[in-house]
């Protein structure tokens, strides 16, 4: 699970992309990331989202959204990233998605 | 009064780091005047901030700033964004998407976004620089909060 705070810009975007790569040093191959307390995005932001989704799915891992709000939910949706990962409305209809696949987080 | 007269904010910001939050906090004083609701003033906001990079990242403006005016029409919210840079054309845009390997083009979504989250979207540009004209539909009786202003 990543919980995000604050804007997604780049700089905001990086320090997402930063600690799913070390996850994923560490064997993580399945991603819950909550947006609750992210509500402003930008498309650069997003653009490196879809840099961690991209890496996530090379690894045959799974990713999704969380806490996304209808704007933000609505711009995944235009740039595309919703074909790729998953959106729940909560963490914990997320983590029993996951853990019904047999997904740890 | 007669309530006919456009209102106006106008702000100018420097093209530096973060400075596009500025324009959308102004947003969301001027969302609140106008009763918008929370997702439409969500989406003005994030066509603001991609008006504003845009700028930021192509403009080439020599004063490095953009001035962003928010009219208040009687059924209308009118935000211009207003660069004196270089121009471009807005059938070709300077920023091209590139295919990731996913297929969805990391960048160059800043207009697409601007016109699936706005009523309107128009650019008048020329050497001389960009004006980007988004528009929101009023959709309720604000009449007096607009009055107000």
């Amino acid at each position: 699970m990543v919980v995000s705070q604050g804007y997604i810009n780049n700089l905001g975007g990086e320090k997402i992309g930063e600690t799913c790569s070390a996850l994923i040093e560490e064997g993580c191959r399945a991603f819950i990331l909550n947006l609750a307390g992210s509500p402003v995005v930008n498309s650069i932001g997003i653009s490196i989202l879809i840099e961690i989704i991209e890496k996530v799915l090379e690894l045959r891992g799974r990713i999704a959204f969380c806490h996304l709000t209808p704007t933000v939910g609505k711009t995944f949706k235009i740039m595309g990233l919703l074909q790729y990962a998953e959106c729940f409305a909560s963490e914990e209809e997320a983590v029993g998605a996951f853990a019904a696949a047999g997904q740890p987080q | 009064m007669t309530g006919h007269e456009p209102r106006e904010v106008t702000l100018r910001i420097p093209m530096l780091p973060d400075m596009e939050l500025a324009a959308s906090q102004v947003a969301s004083s001027v969302a609140v005047l106008v009763r918008l609701t929370v997702d439409e003033a969500d989406e003005v906001r994030l066509a603001i901030i991609e008006a504003c990079l845009n700028a930021f990242e192509h403009s080439q403006s020599p004063d490095r700033s953009v001035t962003i005016r928010y009219v208040i029409l009687p059924d209308e919210l009118k935000i211009i964004i207003e660069d004196e840079g270089k121009g471009f054309s807005p059938e070709h845009p300077p920023e091209r998407p590139q295919t990731s390997q996913l297929e969805i083009h990391p960048r160059g979504w800043g207009l697409k976004l601007m016109r699936e989250l706005m009523d309107e979207v128009r650019i008048e540009s020329s050497a001389a620089g960009t004006k980007v004209i988004l528009s929101k539909r009023l959709q309720r009786d604000g009449g007096e909060e607009r009055e107000a202003l």
